[in-house]
């Protein structure tokens, strides 16, 4: 096995110095982009995605990797077979005292060390570079080497999937690199999870299932006949997640560029509005267009037009808002929820000061940044900047992904569960304004400053287990109100900014928005509850609001598209499933199993083969028959001599009649005599 | 089945899509003869022999190399074969000494002699890399990976393909006098019937993936005959002989070649009252020629051939 890794290392070490050279430049453009994202931001010139502080959860980089290890693990997948496919030099290959599963390990174990050279060794170098005190102005824990990390392991299931594809006995547009759709299966999943477990056992099925369809693909030269019966399960698996994921492309592609164009349905969106003076309007986005209606259903018209409202009309009445999202709920969770798309799990950045970039991390500390040196220069806590990590956690706001450098009110306070501060940036002092003993903080905002005010903030919000309050910096409530309904049906709580006039005494507004999964279960019972307060704290009025969904009605393409999965999906998201397009894809799914059954009984497939297949082409549906048809090689059939039916070749005598195969036909020229030994 | 037999199918088919590339093979070549396998191109040579190799499955049929079946030959049996294939092909970016290095640590018997022997036999220096041998260089490199093992069965398809009539003769005397041994079987598929007539004790003849003559070499010889008819004018219409394979007729002769000639054959002719009949002795190539070419009656006789056109 020695000479056979030694062999294929040396074979194909070019392609790896390619993939390294490639990777290395990709990850160093990557870190350019992300000094420059600091430089501009440091400068007042930039917005951006906080993620983009940090190479390793920078959404260009990831995206970059996720492409970079696919390609390069299957096109050295691909090669390592590939190479040797010459029918002259696989017999050289495989004609040697050594088992086939010697030979694929030999060049499993070399494929996988260029691979780890070839993407692996480029990424270690960016992980050390970006913990390493001076390159990166942002912090850096171990677990943000994890989204890079699964995005490297999946681009093994990659390379197995080369390996598969460049030994598959099958035709180029048949299915012959359908072992790649499992692995892009497996990317999708690991982009998609939102929890770390997922995605680590998504890649070790995956790696597990395509190394041993090519495992078996060595054993039997790539044919589907003669493998191990692991093999031909693994293959099985990897196919039939190739052609779903072809099924699904295809449909997709249907739909949204063949059907979708041909038919209209108007997409519609309504939410409610309220105006200045605390009337509130439903406003329904429909195909573009926007439309004003009270409450009753009446458009709004514009008093200066007699005209139905403009949106550009209507939004000069919007009231100012500020929403806070209890996180209560979730305290006692890990606060990092796993997700490559989401860098915010690890830190959010709270304020640029001096040159100074202040983040709070996922543990709860306020930790600073020099934006020139990039080195940590300490945290702020209570206690003062003393250099040390801070031992009492803050509390994150919700929506903390995104630095407008423009449009953000600049950040004065910081909250603890229990207290809540005030902090000065250039002073690195913090200054408690409020306190609570028998309540805790369940989130806080601050107003949302119009222009007008030169983007002064003059209150924020706070909720609490118990209390709904609006202050001012001086800790003074301008109102309180009791949280009721609570913080678990109802975890966010917005507040509209309001103007005293004639006809409305009302200053605030304050609503309480259901969980929406909470109000899902509930079967869309639970209401928006308003609240309008007076200056005298007291509430003048109340109501409650059916919440507004979105319009979930599809076009017909959408639902053909739903009616093709397969019926085990029907049966797990039996909701999300169009009822009456249920029956169409239960008969799709019986029609594939009857011709399966049809293809099984003429091709001679034993009973309990016949009877697995066809149960296996009902749970699946196409994509079951399509794998049917793709995993398994049909021999021809010819005309029996004997009963003048139809038989399969590969069979030693006729499944109709028992007849052997005739033998070649004389022609008197035949000239055989026994050999003796010589 | 025959202990004696180094290689024994029964019924062994192959099928590419609908088409059968050997059909119904059933051969056994006894142990310690060389033995020639040989057909037109794509008459199934290659097929069987990558089938008995175990490259690819056969559609029906059994067969045994060594003794095991050849669906599942294990690595032991692998070491017993050596296997030259018909281009040639090797690791393009190795040298001479480094394919004989890593050919050697998968093969426990691995006679250093013989692999410098014959690569020095055709010229091959250890630094020459693959890539930029010729075609004869290649194949003799090939020879010397597939001999330095001394297996006791080996497998040449088509050793002399490609090659000038001098790199062939190399290769043929290399393969000859370097390996024959009584106890080891050489069995090879060739075009190159001067080849076979030196070297082969048996042949195999495939026409269209069919085996219609597997036999000693002189039988075969002897079985294919040719006899010249003279006649004073237009030689008359041929009757139906039995083992016929060709008739040639010119202005006052005609050839005919057949298989198995005999009593009622040659009555036949002699009925056709010839001034003159002669057997004419045919040599591999020709009878083979004869064997596997067009069958039936051929016409050179220019006022026929006018009045067909």
């Amino acid at each position: 096995m020695k000479a056979m890794i030694q062999k294929d290392l040396r074979e194909n070490l070019k392609l790896a110095l390619i993939g390294l050279l490639i990777f290395s430049l990709l990850l160093l453009q990557a870190y350019q982009t992300c000094i420059s994202t600091l430089t501009n931001m440091l400068t007042g010139n930039s917005s951006g995605q906080i993620g983009a502080l940090q190479p390793l959860l920078a959404t260009g980089l990831l995206t970059g990797t996720a492409f970079f290890c696919a390609i390069f693990g299957t096109a050295l997948g691909w090669l390592q077979t590939r190479n040797e496919a010459h029918r002259d030099l696989w017999a050289f290959l495989i004609h040697r005292p050594v088992t086939r599963t010697e030979i694929f390990w030999g060049k499993t174990i070399a494929g996988l060390c260029l691979y780890a050279f070839g993407a692996g060794l480029p990424l270690a170098v960016l992980v050390a570079v970006v913990r390493t005190p001076g390159y990166v102005a942002a912090p850096f824990e171990w677990a943000m080497v994890v989204p890079p990390a699964l995005i490297f392991f999946t681009g093994i299931a990659y390379y197995f999937a080369g390996l598969l594809t460049g030994l598959r006995q099958a035709r180029w547009y048949a299915s012959r690199c359908f072992g790649l759709g499992l692995a892009i299966a497996t990317s999708f999943g690991v982009v998609a999870s939102t929890v770390f477990w997922i995605p680590t056992v998504l890649i070790a099925v995956a790696v597990l299932i395509l190394a041993a369809a090519a495992w078996g693909a060595y054993q039997s030269g790539g044919f589907y006949r003669g493998q191990p019966v692991a093999g031909r399960l693994a293959l099985t698996v990897a196919l039939t997640a190739g052609c779903g994921v072809a099924l699904f492309a295809s449909v997709g592609l249907l739909v949204n560029l063949v059907l979708g164009p041909l038919t209209h349905h108007p997409y519609v969106w309504s939410y409610y509005q309220m105006t200045r003076d605390g009337t509130i309007y439903k406003e329904t986005n429909r195909d573009g267009n926007t439309e004003y209606a009270d409450l009753d259903g009446h458009p709004l018209l514009d008093p200066k037009t007699g005209q139905k409202m403009e949106p550009k009309e209507f939004s000069k009445r919007i009231a100012y808002g500020r929403g806070v999202l209890s996180t209560l709920k979730y305290r006692n969770r890990d606060q990092y929820q796993y997700s490559i798309q989401n860098a915010s799990g690890f830190f959010s950045l709270w304020n640029i000061t001096d040159k100074t970039l202040w983040y709070l991390d996922r543990h709860g500390k306020l930790l600073g940044y020099d934006g020139q040196t990039r080195k940590f220069i300490g945290s702020l806590d209570p206690h003062g900047n003393d250099g040390k990590l801070a031992s009492e956690p803050f509390l994150q706001r919700a929506d903390s992904n995104y630095y407008n450098a423009y449009g953000d009110v600049p950040q004065k306070i910081i909250a603890t569960a229990k207290t809540v501060y005030q902090v000065d940036f250039k002073e690195r002092t913090l200054k408690p304004v409020f306190t609570l003993t028998n309540d805790e903080i369940g989130g806080y905002d601050e107003e949302e400053a119009s222009y007008e005010d030169n983007h002064a903030a003059k209150n924020f919000l706070i909720t609490t287990r118990k209390t709904v309050c609006l202050m001012d910096y001086d800790g003074r409530p301008i109102f309180a109100l009791p949280y009721k309904p609570g913080y678990f049906e109802y975890p966010q709580v917005e507040i509209s900014f309001l103007q005293l006039t004639n006809s409305s005494m009302n200053n605030f507004a304050v609503w309480f928005l259901p969980d929406y999964l909470m109000n899902k279960a509930a079967g869309w019972k639970l209401p928006e509850h308003i609240l309008w307060i007076a200056p005298a704290q007291t509430v003048t009025k109340s109501a409650d609001l059916p919440v507004l969904r979105l319009d979930e009605e599809s076009s017909w393409p959408d639902k053909l598209a739903t009616a093709l999965l397969p019926p085990p999906v029907h049966v797990e998201f039996d909701d999300k499933i169009y009822k009456s397009w249920n029956l169409l894809s239960y008969t799709l799914a019986l029609v594939c199993s009857v011709i399966g059954w049809t293809l099984a009984r003429r091709y001679n497939f034993s009973t309990t083969a016949s009877i697995g297949w066809t149960l296996f082409i009902f749970l699946l549906g196409i994509a079951g028959l399509l794998t049917f048809m793709c995993v398994q090689e049909w021999p021809v059939r010819e005309i029996c001599t004997n009963c003048k039916k139809f038989r399969a070749v590969d069979r030693e005598s006729c499944e109709h009649c028992e007849a052997p195969f005739s033998p070649p036909e004389k022609n008197g020229t035949e000239i055989f005599e026994p050999l003796a030994k010589v | 089945m025959n202990n004696e037999s180094v290689i024994q199918t029964r019924n062994l088919t192959k099928y590419f899509g609908g088409k059968a590339a050997v059909y119904e093979l059933n051969l056994d070549v006894p142990r310690g003869c060389v033995f020639a396998f040989l057909g037109r191109n794509g008459s199934g040579k290659t097929t069987t022999i990558r089938m008995l190799m175990g490259m690819v499955p056969p559609t029906r049929g059994t067969g045994t190399i060594l003794g095991h079946d050849i669906r599942a030959l294990t690595p032991e049996v692998r070491a017993r074969i050596g296997y030259l294939t018909e281009e040639h092909q090797l690791y393009g970016w190795m040298n001479v000494k480094q394919c004989g290095e890593f050919q050697s640590k998968f093969f426990a018997k691995w006679n250093g002699r013989i692999f410098r022997g014959v690569a020095g036999h055709f010229g091959l220096k250890p630094e020459a890399r693959v890539k930029d041998l010729s075609r004869g260089e290649r194949a003799g490199l090939c020879l010397a990976l597939t001999l330095a093992p001394e297996p006791e069965l080996l497998m040449l398809d088509d050793p002399g393909l490609g090659l000038d009539p001098v790199a062939r003769r190399g290769l043929v005397e290399s393969m000859i006098f370097l390996t024959r041994k009584s106890d080891r079987t050489i069995f090879f598929s060739s075009h190159h019937l001067s080849d076979v007539e030196r070297t082969a004790d048996y042949i195999a003849v495939f026409d269209r993936s069919i085996l219609r003559a597997c036999c000693p070499l002189e039988k075969f010889q002897e079985s294919v005959q040719q006899v010249r008819l003279r006649f004073p004018g237009t030689p008359p219409a041929l009757p139906k002989i039995p083992g016929l394979l060709q008739a040639v007729r010119t202005e006052n002769e005609l050839r005919v070649t057949c298989v198995h000639y005999n009593g009622e054959a040659e009555t036949a002719l002699r009925a056709l009252s010839p001034v003159e009949m002669e057997s004419v002795p045919l040599g591999l190539e020709d009878a083979f020629i004869s064997y596997l070419g067009e069958r039936g009656e051929k016409t050179f006789i220019l006022s026929e051939m006018e009045a067909q056109s």
